[in-house]
Order: C-alpha cells, then sequence, then structure tokens
C-alpha cells in the first residue's frame, strides 16, 4: 500500500513540468473539439493520435492519448445538450435531459452539470484504476491459459450481446473480427494463415489502420449518406456548476461512479452502455423519476458520471489483463504495446511504475477537462458550427495518414479502406461494429490460450472447466449465451418469478 | 442568440434490413463460414514438424468457420420465419437511390485518392486535389441554390490548400511522422 503511494507520488511529480502540462492541454482540446463533430468518436480520434504520437517518448504519447480519451467523451455531451445529437455513443443518454434543458433555456446550466457529472466520475475512476489494477494483475498472476481463453471469449460475447439491437449479429461480428486476426503468421508455429501468397499480409491485419477503417471510413461514409438538416444551437446561460446541484444528488454521483467503473471493467463493454445503466439506475432509485426525460438535472447527472468513471474503468482490465474494456481502450491497449509496454498480469511486476504514471495521466485529463468545461465552452462552440462537407473530407485525409503512418505501408491504406467500406455495409444491414473490433483485440489471446491450453492438456477439455476462474468464467459465459435461447430464458425467468414469490410469501409471514 | 449547425433531419424513419437481405446476408455467411472451415481444415498439420494436432494453426480458424455457418444458419432461418419471401418487402437498405446518390461520388473520389493518388504524387497536393474536389461535390446543390457557384469553388480551393499543407507540415516537420 505504502510502495504504492511511493508510486504514485513520484508518477504525480514526474508530470509537474510545463511540457506535460501542455501535452495535456492540447490533448484535451483535441478530444473535446472531437466529440464535438457528431460522427467522429474516441477510438477513432485514438488511433489518429497514435499515429501522431508514435515518435514521442512513451508517457508523453500515453499522456496525449489518454487526455484526448477524456476530452472526447466529455465533448461530445456539447452537442447532445446543444443539438440533441450525441457526439459520440457515450452521450446518448445526455440527449434526453441535456436537450430539454437547453430547450427551456437552461443549456449552460445543463454544460456545468455535465462537466461537474464528467469530473466526478472521472475522478472517481481515477482512485478506482489506482486501487483496482495493482490487485487484479496480482490475482490475473495466477491465471493460465484456460482462464484468458474464457476471458476472451466473454469479451466478444459481451460486446456482441450488447452492442446493437440483434445479439447475434453482434456475435457475428465478434466472430468475424477473431477470425480476421488469425490472418498472417500464427503466434505460435509462424506459419502463414489465409494470406494467399500476398506477403503483406504475413504481418496480419494491423490493429490501427482496421480501425481506422472501421470506425474513421466507415463513420465518414455513413454520416455523408445520411440526409442533414439546419439546426439551431440554443443560447448558453452560465456554465458554472451549482454546488447545490451537486450536493443535492451526492448518492445518484456514487452511484453512477461505480456502476460507471463496473461497466468500464467489464470485456467490451464502452461507455454507452455505462451511461445507459447508470441512468436507468438513477431512474429507478429517483424520487423525481416524473422529470426524467424533461430536463432532470439527476438523469443528466448519472448519464455523464457514469460514461466518464467508465474510462479509468476500461483501462483496468486493459492495464491488469490485457483485456480492454472497451474499443477506445483497446487501442490505448494498442498504443502502448507500440510503445514498448506490454499490458497483461506481468505489468505490475515489469513496469509498476507505469500504472501509476496511467493514474497520474488521467488525473491530469480530468483536470483539463475541467479547464475547458469551466473557461472554455463558447469559443468551442464554434466547432459545431464547421460543416460536415468541410470536415468529413479532412478526416478522410488524417485517416489515410493514420493508416499508412505505423508501419510505412500503402498496403495498410487499402486495408483501411476496404475495412471501412465492408464495415459501412455491414452497419447499414444492422451489424454493430464494437464487436469487430473486440474481436481484432482479442483474437490472438484467444487462439494461443486455447492452443496452449489444449496441448497442455493433451486435448483434454477438462481443465477449462475444472479450474474455479474458469469454471466460474465458463458458467458466466455459457449462462449469459443461453440466456438467448427462448425455452432456456421463460425457464429462467420462471425459477426467478417463483423464487421472489416464495421469498415474499416468507417473509409476508 | 441562437447559432446555425448541420444536425440530421428529424422524422425520417430508421431503416432496417428487410428479412430478405438477411436472408441473403445469412446465405452469405454460411459460404464464408464453410469456405473458412475447408481452407482451416486443408491446412498443413505441421506433423511433420511434430507438432501436436491440438496447436495446428487451423484448429481455431477451423471452429470459427464452423460457429460462423452455424449463425449463418439461424440468420437464415430466423429471416424465414419473419417473412423473408412474403409480402415484397422493397429494396435492399443498401440500393437505395437516394442513399447511392449521396454515397457514390464520396466514394469515388475517396477512393481515387487512397489507391490511385497517394504515393504516386507529392501528399500535399494529392490532399489538396481531393479535398478541393470533395469539398466542391459535396457544397456544390447548397451552392448552386444560392447562385454562388464559382465563389463555392474558391473557397473550396482555399480551405483545400490550407488543410493540406497544414497536416502535412504538422506530420511531416513537427511529429516527424513520415507521409505517404
Amino acid at each position: 500500500m505504502l510502495d504504492g503511494l511511493v508510486l504514485l507520488g513520484h508518477s504525480f511529480a514526474g508530470f509537474m513540468a510545463v511540457k506535460p502540462i501542455l501535452y495535456t492541454l492540447g490533448a484535451t482540446l483535441i478530444g473535446v473539439l472531437v466529440g464535438c463533430m457528431p460522427g467522429l468518436s474516441a477510438t477513432l480520434c485514438i488511433a489518429l493520435l497514435t499515429t501522431l504520437t508514435i515518435k514521442l517518448p512513451p508517457n508523453d504519447a500515453i499522456l496525449i492519448l489518454i487526455c484526448a480519451y477524456v476530452g472526447t467523451i466529455y465533448g461530445g455531451s456539447r452537442t447532445a445538450i446543444l443539438l440533441n445529437i450525441p457526439g459520440t455513443a457515450a452521450n446518448a443518454a445526455a440527449c434526453l435531459d441535456g436537450y430539454a434543458l437547453a430547450k427551456k433555456g437552461q443549456a449552460g446550466r445543463a454544460m456545468g452539470i455535465a462537466t461537474t457529472g464528467s469530473v466526478v466520475g472521472s475522478l472517481f475512476g481515477v482512485i478506482c484504476l489506482a486501487l483496482l489494477t495493482p490487485t487484479l494483475g496480482e490475482v490475473a498472476l495466477s491465471f493460465g491459459a484456460f482462464e484468458f481463453f474464457w476471458l476472451a471469449l466473454f469479451g466478444v460475447l459481451m460486446s456482441g450481446s450488447i452492442a446493437g439491437s440483434d445479439p447475434l449479429k453482434g456475435w457475428m461480428m465478434g466472430l468475424l473480427g477473431l477470425f480476421a486476426t488469425l490472418i498472417g503468421q500464427d503466434g505460435i508455429h509462424a506459419h502463414d494463415r489465409f494470406t494467399f501468397g500476398w506477403p503483406e499480409l504475413s504481418g496480419g491485419i494491423t490493429l490501427i489502420p482496421a480501425l481506422v477503417g472501421a470506425f474513421g471510413f466507415c463513420e465518414i461514409l455513413t454520416v455523408l449518406s445520411e440526409p442533414m438538416k439546419k439546426a439551431l444551437v440554443n443560447s448558453v446561460d452560465s456554465v458554472l456548476p451549482r454546488i447545490a446541484d451537486v450536493l443535492k444528488y451526492w448518492k445518484t454521483i456514487l452511484r453512477s461512479g461505480v456502476i460507471g467503473v463496473y461497466v468500464g471493467i467489464l470485456p467490451g463493454v464502452g461507455e454507452d452502455m455505462a451511461a445507459w445503466s447508470s441512468y436507468a439506475a438513477a431512474r429507478r432509485a429517483s424520487k423525481e423519476k416524473e422529470l426524467y426525460g424533461k430536463g432532470s438535472i439527476e438523469g443528466l447527472m448519472a448519464a455523464e458520471t457514469g460514461d466518464n468513471a467508465s474510462i479509468p474503468g476500461g483501462i483496468i482490465p486493459a492495464l491488469a489483463l490485457a483485456i480492454p474494456g472497451s474499443a477506445p481502450s483497446a487501442v490505448l491497449m494498442a498504443a502502448m504495446i507500440i510503445h514498448g509496454v506490454q499490458p497483461g498480469p506481468m505489468l505490475m511486476v515489469t513496469h509498476p511504475q507505469f500504472v501509476y504514471d496511467v493514474v497520474a495521466m488521467t488525473t491530469l485529463a480530468t483536470l483539463g477537462m475541467l479547464f475547458y468545461g469551466l473557461f472554455l465552452v463558447r469559443p468551442l462552440l464554434a466547432v459545431i458550427r464547421i460543416p460536415r462537407s468541410i470536415i468529413m473530407p479532412v478526416i478522410f485525409v488524417l485517416c489515410t495518414v493514420g493508416a499508412f503512418a505505423i508501419a510505412s505501408r500503402v498496403f495498410d491504406i487499402w486495408l483501411m479502406v476496404a475495412i471501412g467500406l465492408a464495415c459501412f455495409v455491414l452497419r447499414k444491414c444492422n451489424y454493430p461494429i464494437a464487436p469487430f473490433v473486440l474481436g481484432l483485440v482479442l483474437g490472438d489471446i484467444l487462439d494461443k490460450s486455447l492452443r496452449r491450453g489444449l496441448q497442455i492438456t493433451n486435448g483434454d477439455l477438462t481443465p477449462f472447466f475444472t479450474r474455479p476462474v474458469s469454471a466460474l468464467l465458463a458458467a458466466i459465459t455459457i449462462f449469459t449465451l443461453l440466456m438467448y435461447v427462448p425455452p432456456f430464458n421463460r425457464r429462467v425467468h420462471a425459477l426467478k418469478d417463483a423464487g421472489l414469490r416464495s421469498i415474499r410469501g416468507i417473509l409476508k409471514r | 442568440m441562437e447559432q446555425e449547425s448541420e444536425a440530421p433531419a428529424e422524422g425520417l424513419p430508421e431503416v432496417l434490413p428487410s428479412p430478405r437481405a438477411d436472408f441473403y446476408g445469412g446465405l452469405a455467411w454460411i459460404v464464408f463460414g464453410i469456405a473458412v472451415g475447408i481452407a482451416s481444415w486443408r491446412m498443413d498439420r505441421l506433423e511433420k514438424m511434430g507438432v501436436s494436432f491440438f496447436t495446428a494453426p487451423g484448429l481455431v480458424p477451423g471452429v470459427l468457420g464452423v460457429l460462423m455457418t452455424a449463425c449463418g444458419i439461424i440468420l437464415a432461418v430466423r429471416s424465414l420465419q419473419r417473412g423473408a419471401f412474403g409480402a415484397v418487402t422493397g429494396l435492399p437498405v443498401l440500393l437505395h437511390a437516394d442513399l447511392l446518390k449521396r454515397i457514390g461520388v464520396t466514394l469515388v473520389l475517396c477512393l481515387g485518392f487512397a489507391v490511385g493518388l497517394v504515393s504516386r504524387v507529392p501528399f500535399w497536393i494529392a490532399a489538396a486535389a481531393f479535398l478541393f474536389l470533395q469539398i466542391s461535390v459535396l457544397q456544390y446543390p447548397e451552392r448552386k441554390a444560392n447562385n454562388e457557384v464559382a465563389r463555392g469553388l474558391l473557397v473550396a480551393a482555399v480551405i483545400a490548400l490550407i488543410a493540406a499543407s497544414v497536416i502535412a507540415f504538422v506530420f511531416e516537420k513537427i511529429f516527424l511522422v513520415r507521409l505517404p
């Protein structure tokens, strides 16, 4: 515990210099601006900045990426409140009450609440990041191939179940992502798989060009394929948060923070689900349910606290297990690997300082977010007025550079275009993209873990179901899957109802 | 004071794929899954190197191929249950004329830039040319309606030159990233 505090102190001291502070302010500003532009996601922002910062020292580069991540999720609340369009998927829940408040002439108050919720949620998440990552990393040291196989499978399954409206299509996209990552030399015997004689494919599908295609080019095509109309940006009153709002809803803030971190830790479940879950929980517990959807301060606070708390939450499993909690944290993890830091259970052994560096970086990002939330609201609104006919072509040029820069291969640009086009077609057919990305990130772990596990046991599957942690993960994974089989689902609900009735009966007696 | 911005047009119905499109999608998944399964089965198992069957390179892709085929079958059967061949369900989402019109030129220009121009001409020239064309095309209907096409072309040219130069300068000179 004391060692952890010393390391944390070192980390904060290391960042108290002019350069890191300038990086923080610059990257958070970029994040907020990207978040303000509907159609551009945190994943794309981090992927593009990964290429821009590739020559920087690791700590500077990761600081920039984390600041951009936090800034993007926060920036998305601006358009949610002012235009009723979530800047990122994570801010969809903020539209409900944020826009209603703006229509009542309280857009500034709504943004102040969003700022407060985001800052408090993020700080709560940072505390959990500092406390949970070393603990989880220590537990994960006992994990073997069996446990990692189930973790990877569970991540893809969860992401497929939750992203989009059709779990079947979500799982199919997860399988496609898992398959795509197997293209190229296999990680155990260096044997070429599905390369069809193309030497460029031997290195596999590189994550950054694939993500830039899936979240950049696909998004550009999607935005440009939708008809647009002129919308009015609501006027802005004072954006200073009111202490009374914070004190009145402290229980909601705490609850949303816990939910946000929990959802963030779940593999493959992103910030959007954290915001919706926090919003739903706040509504259930609220004494003013009738205000929800009509401009509830509590609802907006819950949504923004939840999504920002899930950012550090998503980084926890990425650092401790190398299993990212969300698509943006998957890119962040890839960036760490590019910069020579290998996340996973050994991280606390090989780079213990780095974990606390990430804690300090996230804290700095939160302070940067607070700075822009309080002092730069009106200038930032100018970005909302830039037409998409200018933004989207510029973003495509950046996507091209982003795809090329990691390995200086023109092939990666073609890959980005091909994946972007494929994702656009699949998205139009109601297939979600997030499970594909999770599949891409977790495919290698799943492949190696399954084959290593089978080699250890000489083909015996029993340890996959009998080792304690494996058994637990297997039970959760199989149960989650079976819940989508109607007869099983009906039976479980019938049993649950019967159980509740008998408990009520016992309590009445 | 209120300001203008762009937002998705309200009142547009959410366009979801029809059961028939899902049926054909299911068939495509079945074909793809079977192809992956066959390719995995025929993949070298490296037995000559003494590699165990359980670490053969084709094991995991083979399992994925089977799972993708199974999911494809479920999707196809489900779409049949939902009336894939019942009443006429209209054009598939991707073949709607409006969508093709909006996206067609963008797609051609993006592919022309990424596959045709990049790495063949200096990056800033390729980027400026692409940005000028793309911005001009996207803004053309509005500019034409306001009778300011020439002004629109000039604005597009200025934006394209500035944006291309700034991107090239920032990546190459400040962050030392190689450009295509």
